[in-house]
């Protein structure tokens, strides 16, 4: 347990500065664009209020309420860009996990892989690793939504101001499949999410056991399982077929559990008697 | 442990913060919403709910959110009981296998003894009809074939046909199949006809077909004619009658010289006939529905059938009422029932059921609702939502819309 602490402990320490500039980098970009958002958005209200000579209460009474929503949309692709952006680094830190152990500085692995612990402790540490920078991207992510209702409470004057709880402002945003607010989609979209990083990670290890063969497998077989799953959940949406869409629904989640338990195991086979520096 | 500082703050405030979102989840699971019964009793609303934009609210006091989540909201009407809110959908808690895989079939009937699906299967053009005999459980499965004419003239995949109703009447099963014709361009070729298949209900044989309506040849330019069903409310209920409500209008553009979507743009409809046609399933008989009674409806109002009464009401008007006309005769069968008016067009809702007249509106902003006996225009049923905690906002119920609960 210490070592596996200890193991995770290090791959997050590697990882502090790329995480810490995902970090950054969603931060400023979404606070700053719902800084501006909200200030086009009054700019408007103020323009049509001058317009019509108005006041703020007969605004309110001839027009609908600010919603954070429609304020949160006016910038939507910079919101979603940082997640974007968060997505794509930690896809290919997949990856980089393994292949800096063989390519990096007096090759680590031949360390690593000596140590007097079961390989697979490696494989679960790196994991782990993996859904730590998650969560706490996702984690980073609330926080970030709680700090723009808080703009959005400071800046939009009350009689404009429509009353939302931090889960319903998410429930409202677009990009709510990032952060799902209802517990089945969370375990839905982190689970298929969790078995695509097992899956990767047993296509790094066919690749360094079985060079390119290997990895044509393990391609092959990630692959596979992302159109199989696609075309499931495709097939529960058009509906009509013989099996119900909660049928469609089973299906897809039995046969992402076999995936995970088998990427776990062949992840272990492999570590255990295959893998070669 | 000054080594690991980085990696338990990062844990810890990850932790910290998930289970603060979790925590705010799950007291967000129920919408802060209920229905409060303040006259008669809410049993009237049983098999309902009530929907208003993401919230669900039924008269067992209990509120629920619609949204299941993008990846969720395909399975939401199938995955827990209570979530079937399509009519037909009460098909699939009680004769699952029967449905398995005809969810989407053309049309439904269901009466004590059967359950009845029907459909056009297209290649070749056959009326699909699967019977479910509830006292054994037996499943019939007839094939009547299906010719459509002058498909030469239609479009690539020929002309649209669907079995439009399904009915029992004197013994016999009655299919009510509309036959579209819609052409590239033009008017030439287009036509719709409705036929009545009658079938024997004990040896599956085609009695007689019988063409219900047809709509005339398109000769004047400018001039189309529509047709559209007005078939029994709820799509499961025995109805002795369906009519029609046809109308022919006249189009004349604006910028005759000017060709394409110009044309469109300018072209000014003028309504030139009304028309509502009866059919009597059980003697194959049509009537006109007399001038009295297009009259009123020609007023701006929607006519709907219901338990074999013609009803007519244009929802959307906050100044609304509800007239009972005879079918026949075209008479209004009693005084109209003058609804509560509401505060923004558009935010009513009317809904016929089991001979009660359910209906939604806001008042003063608050969103109230009241049941009618349609017989005696008695008031059964008087309710409205009120909010539960501070985080209601009965705005957002704009417009409360009745579905079936498949309670």
């Amino acid at each position: 347990m210490k070592t596996y602490l200890k193991l995770v402990h290090m791959e997050i320490y590697r990882f502090r500065f790329i995480l810490l500039g995902l970090m950054a980098l969603t931060a400023v970009v979404q606070l700053l664009g719902m800084q501006m958002s909200l200030t086009k958005s009054l700019n408007d209200v103020y323009r049509r209020m001058s317009a019509e000579g108005i006041s703020l209460s007969e605004y309110a009474a001839s027009y609908s309420k600010l919603s954070f929503g429609s304020i949160h949309s006016f910038n939507e692709n910079l919101m979603t860009f940082p997640i974007m952006t968060c997505i794509v680094v930690l896809s290919l830190y997949i990856f980089f996990i393994w292949y800096r152990e063989w390519f990096g500085k007096s090759s680590f692995v031949y360390r690593l892989l000596m140590l007097p612990h079961p390989r697979f402790t490696l494989y679960l540490s790196k994991f782990t690793a993996i859904m730590i920078f998650v969560f706490s991207l996702v984690a980073l992510q609330v926080v970030l939504i709680a700090l723009q209702m808080a703009m959005y409470r400071i800046r939009i004057p009350i009689e404009l101001r429509e009353y939302n709880t931090l889960i319903q402002t998410i429930g409202m945003w677009k990009a709510v499949i990032f952060v799902p607010v209802r517990l089945q989609e969370f375990f839905l979209v982190y689970g298929i999410g969790t078995v695509f990083v097992l899956m990767l990670f047993t296509t790094v290890l066919l690749e360094r056991c079985y060079r390119f063969k290997g990895l044509i497998a393990g391609l092959t077989y990630t692959v596979g399982t992302v159109i199989l799953i696609v075309w499931i959940m495709m097939m529960a949406e058009r509906g009509g077929y013989f099996f119900y869409p909660s049928e469609f629904l089973i299906a897809s989640i039995v046969f992402m559990l076999f995936n995970a338990a088998l990427s776990l195991w062949l992840g272990r086979w492999l570590l255990r008697k295959k893998v070669t520096v | 442990m000054k080594r690991y500082a980085f990696s338990i703050g990062l844990v810890t405030c990850t932790a910290v913060i998930m289970a603060a979102f979790v925590i705010a989840a799950f007291a967000d699971r129920v919408p802060p919403y209920e229905l409060v019964t303040k006259k008669g009793s809410a049993e009237v609303l049983k098999g309902f709910a009530l929907e208003a934009g993401i919230v669900r609210i039924s008269n067992d006091g209990q509120a629920e959110w619609q949204d299941k989540g993008a990846l969720f909201n395909q399975y939401s009407d199938l995955v827990a009981n209570n979530d079937h809110y399509l009519e037909r959908n009460e098909l699939i808690v009680q004769h699952r296998s029967f449905i398995r895989g005809h969810l989407y079939s053309d049309s439904f009937y269901k009466d004590n003894k059967n359950v009845i699906s029907a459909s056009v299967n297209s290649k070749p053009f056959v009326i699909q009809i699967r019977i479910l005999e509830q006292t054994n459980g037996n499943v019939r499965e007839i094939e009547i074939p299906y010719e459509t004419e002058d498909s030469t003239v239609t479009g690539p995949n020929g002309p649209g046909v669907r079995v439009e109703d399904v009915q029992s009447a004197a013994g016999n099963l009655h299919f009510l199949v509309s036959e579209i014709h819609t052409p590239y361009s033009g008017n030439k070729g287009r036509k719709a006809i409705y036929y009545d298949y009658i079938v024997d209900y004990n040896s599956g044989k085609l009695i007689e077909r019988i063409e219900v309506y047809r709509s005339p040849e398109q000769v004047e330019p400018y001039t189309e004619t529509s047709v559209s069903l007005i078939s029994e409310e709820s799509e499961f209920k025995a109805s002795s009658l369906v009519m029609f409500h046809i109308k022919t209008i006249y189009r004349q553009d604006q910028k005759d010289s000017e060709e394409g979507l110009a044309q469109t743009e300018n072209s000014v409809a003028k309504l030139k006939e009304r028309r509502i046609m009866g059919y009597d399933y059980a003697t194959g008989s049509t009537w006109e529905l007399p001038r009295q009674g297009i009259e009123l409806i020609g007023t701006g109002l929607e006519p709907k059938l219901h338990g074999g009464k013609l009803y007519a009401y244009y929802a959307e008007n906050p100044q609304a009422a509800v007239y009972f006309i005879d079918p026949l005769s075209g008479k209004q069968t009693a005084n109209r029932l003058v609804l509560e008016p509401t505060e923004y067009r558009g935010s009513r809702n009317i809904m016929l059921a089991d001979g009660l007249i359910y209906v939604s509106w806001r008042d003063r902003r608050v969103p109230k609702v009241a049941v009618y006996d349609a017989a005696t225009q008695a008031i059964l049923y008087r309710g409205e939502i009120e909010g539960t905690d501070s985080r209601a906002d009965l705005d957002r119920l704009w417009k409360l819309i009745f579905t079936n609960n498949g309670k």
